[in-house]
């Protein structure tokens, strides 16, 4: 314990602090009048959201490496751009959300609260320089997913949903610590770039313990991934949990926890050329990967195949996606995962916002048969959902294609032998067309149902689906932007360039 | 010199004491059985991790672990009203056969990285400032200089629990009582009243009376 | 190690007496069991029903509130062992403020939890 070399740097962690001042503020004011939590809460979280956008904004020309609170906290690019994404799932997130709760008469006060507790824990792991900090933030996310999930609690299915996710994701998260306790007697340090350093020096002290450490590691992260074969769960919860509550599952915790994973085994375990053990480790995940993402990539696909209803094939289908963005590991920055994580997001938020406006009180009408004929009935909702699902099946000029397009091309570039994975991943995206094409035929090409009515959309819902869509085809069209800020390299760089 | 077998020993008893209260758990058919034999599992670790010097992780084993983790264990016996478990067929056979298979699996991979422990960890950096290994003085100093962020960060996280149980727990608000309401009448089954047991004493009442 | 001697001894005098009595009872006491020996006690009247009836949740939210502060208590134990030697290391005011930001933070989901009722039993 070095104590004056704590470096308590108060302004690297403002976006974690103003998340949870707001979510504590949110709860005080639920808990003191329920009027004022009513009226207050949409307006005050995205007053706070829009804060922590400023605040990580503010932090943009301070990235550096050196982390701070003795290794916790490391304020680099990827930090920084995983947690504007985040934060920007929350503002759209948050701007469906006054909607669903007026619609279902759901206490509003406690959902804004969870939902600013659990941006708290995705920031804290995307921030994470230490393995204790990326299970804190995990669970953190978590825990308040898990009890959105069941926020509907007269609903059956919702609480089956949250039964299952709540299950499966402590067992996983077990795993996930399990493997990092064992990392930690392998090596002697949680720091990731401890670990890193260690494994380049060659001084890992039990080398098999590393390898069982790091296996359970990937077990853990895959499940939060939803990655086969570690995928049952996505399914029956995406299915079961509010469609809102699905949207938030969906998007935030997967952008957090593949910026986790980014930085625990890319960076932390990234050491393909370091002697011994760090490059056998090397090997070991990444074929790993390669096989997890192909598996994901294909069974996610052909089970989407035969799926009827909306929410459970976009459940599959975001399986799929998981696949798919693994294959970014394979190179050597971040930039590939997160420019998709970002395309990903925004595509995913629109598809679930459009299937919670269709579906009626209770998730009533998410079948996709439900959506025979509406095509020309609403098309303030339908042509976006349209766009939304061409660019998940991956067809220019949305967003959708360049994520995968920037993905497939950083991939087959820069890992030669594992080339096999971008052709499977490209035959799998061209399966998926079907797929995707299957509601927009049914909107537009069958006849209408009879007892369609056109759902109400207040201005905030207006306002999410604009930026949705916006942002889809923004990025598709223009992804140059955002390839800059992703490939911009944090000052210091030399010391942790991934070497290949 | 008469400290080793000593151990051994109590090492052996402690470990035996683990591994028998741990098959009972999962072998017992009354589930308040299984959750005792569990706390005597976590007592039987915590012992073991004196053993190692750990006094500070023995002894949140046994007032978080034996203590709070068990409550809810048995609370929630109580609350789901589970009974003792009646012999049933099972649908999918093929698991008895599987289930000690991965166990064996499992044990080998524990062995094998138990097994790769041949040497002694390099000793911690000590100057002469520094409280000794375990102790709660090098937890503390620890928790309170390095993992200062995750501590803040863990009261968070116990703020967050005590928000989401409350959801998950309150009384019913108005419109759920009625979608619960509208729920029974559909599905027509009838609802069980707390009025059964008083019922009950009446009837046995008249039986005392006859 | 050798301090945790004399703890052995006892749980060794504890396990042979708890061990003990019971064989002992079992050997030598008379087995004469009775049909109204058995039935579990009910302050002298015949158990109606059965005991596993269903229970209003907010004991179990009792529970939940009990672990949880437990757990802060926990955190407070190294925090006070180690106050004094750790205020000449980092300053004194510092090491106060780390812990109560950590009981302001429980503090105020006490209070969040007080308003909400979880206290109150004596309304419907």
């Amino acid at each position: 314990m070095q104590f004056s070399n704590l470096n308590l740097d108060y302004f690297s962690i403002l976006p974690e602090i103003i998340t949870a001042l707001a979510g504590v503020i949110l709860m005080l004011i639920d808990a003191f009048s329920k009027k004022a939590g009513r009226k207050l809460s949409p307006m005050f979280s995205l007053f706070a959201l829009v804060a922590t956008l400023a605040s990580i904004i503010a932090l943009w020309p301070r990235a550096s490496y050196t982390a701070s609170f003795a290794g916790m906290i490391v304020n680099d690019h990827l930090r920084l751009y995983f947690a504007l994404v985040i934060v920007a799932c929350g503002i759209i997130a948050t701007l469906l959300a006054s909607q669903f709760l007026d619609d279902e008469a759901l206490p509003p006060g406690e959902f804004y609260a969870l939902m600013m507790f659990a941006t708290t824990g995705m920031l804290m792991m995307a921030s994470a320089g230490d393995l204790v900090m990326v299970f804190l933030g995990l669970e953190t996310s978590s825990i308040a997913t898990y009890v959105m999930a069941g926020y509907r609690r007269t609903d059956l299915r919702a609480n089956e949903s949250s039964l299952k996710y709540f299950l499966l994701g402590s067992f996983s998260a077990a795993f996930l610590l399990y493997g990092m306790a064992l990392t930690y007697g392998a090596t002697g340090t949680t720091n990731i770039e401890g670990i890193r350093q260690i494994l380049i020096a060659g001084k890992v002290i039990y080398p098999q313990m590393l390898l069982v450490g790091v296996a359970m590691m990937l077990v853990g992260f895959g499940f939060k991934i939803a990655t086969a074969p570690f995928h049952l769960w996505t399914p029956d919860v995406y299915e079961g949990a509010p469609t809102l509550v699905t949207a938030i599952l969906a998007t935030g915790p997967k952008v957090a926890v593949f910026a986790a994973f980014l930085r625990v085994f890319a960076e932390g375990l990234g050491t393909p050329t370091a002697p011994a053990v760090g490059a056998q480790i090397y090997d070991n995940w990444i074929n790993a990967l390669a096989v997890m993402a192909a598996i994901g990539m294909t069974f996610g696909n052909i089970v989407a195949l035969a799926q009827r209803n909306m929410k459970r094939m976009l459940a599959y289908s975001s399986i799929a996606h998981g696949g798919y963005t693994l294959i970014g590991f394979l190179t050597t920055e971040y930039a590939p995962v997160g420019f998709y994580m970002l395309t990903y997001a925004l595509m995913s938020l629109g598809a679930f916002a459009i299937v919670q406006m269709l579906a009626r009180e209770g998730d009533a009408k998410t079948e996709i048969s439900d959506y025979a004929g509406i095509g020309f009935e609403v098309p303030n909702l339908s042509f976006p959902l349209a766009i939304f699902m061409l660019s998940m099946a991956g067809i220019p000029p949305m967003a959708g294609f360049m994520g995968k397009f920037y993905v497939f091309k950083s991939a087959w570039v820069s890992s030669p032998n594992l080339r096999w994975l971008v052709i499977v991943a490209i035959i799998n995206s061209i399966i998926s067309v079907y797929y995707y094409l299957y509601p927009i035929v049914v909107m537009f090409f069958r006849p209408p149902v009879s007892d369609f009515t056109k759902p109400r959309l207040s201005p905030m819902s207006q306002l999410a689906l604009a930026i949705t869509i916006i942002g889809t085809l923004y990025f598709g069209l223009f992804p140059n932007g955002a390839l800059k800020v992703l490939q911009q390299k944090t000052p210091g760089a030399q010391q942790v360039a991934v070497q290949k | 010199m008469f400290e080793l077998p000593i151990q051994q020993l109590i090492f052996l008893f402690v470990a035996a004491v683990a591994v028998f209260a741990a098959f009972n758990v999962i072998l017992q058919r009354n589930p308040i059985y299984s959750a005792l034999a569990l706390i005597i599992t976590m007592c039987a670790l915590a012992g073991t991790f004196l053993m190692l010097e750990a006094q500070f992780v023995a002894t949140m084993q046994v007032i978080v672990y034996a203590g709070a983790v068990m409550v809810l264990f048995v609370f929630v016996i109580m609350l789901l009203n589970v009974r003792t478990e009646e012999a049933r067929q099972d649908r999918v056979k093929y698991l008895k056969l599987v289930a000690p298979l991965l166990f064996i699996a499992l044990l080998g991979e524990v062995i094998f990285v138990a097994r790769s422990v041949t040497t002694t960890a390099p000793p911690l950096a000590t100057t002469g400032n520094e409280p000794a290994f375990g102790t709660v003085e090098s937890i503390g100093e620890a928790m309170f200089s390095s993992y200062l962020f995750p501590f803040e960060a863990t009261s968070v996280l116990i703020l967050m629990a005590m928000v989401g149980s409350l959801v998950l727990a309150r009384r019913r608000t108005m419109s759920e009582a009625e979608t619960l309401g509208k729920l029974i009448e559909e599905s027509g089954k009838p609802q069980l009243t707390p009025a059964e047991p008083v019922a009950k004493l009446e009837e046995k009442k008249e039986e005392i009376a006859a | 190690m050798k301090e945790y001697l004399p703890i052995l001894v006892v749980f060794l005098f504890v396990l042979g007496f708890a061990v003990t009595n019971l064989v002992l009872a079992h050997l030598l006491g008379r087995h004469r069991n009775t049909r109204a020996k058995l039935m579990p006690y009910e302050c002298g009247i015949d158990p109606v029903g059965s005991a596993h009836q269903r229970f209003s949740v907010r004991f179990y939210l009792v529970a939940m509130m009990f672990i949880l502060f437990d757990i802060e208590a926990v955190f407070l134990l190294p925090w006070a062992v180690i106050f004094r030697s750790l205020s000449e290391k980092l300053s004194r005011p510092f090491v106060y403020a780390e812990m109560m930001v950590f009981l302001i933070v429980l503090l105020v989901g006490y209070i969040y939890v007080w308003k909400k009722g979880v206290f109150e039993w004596n309304r419907g």
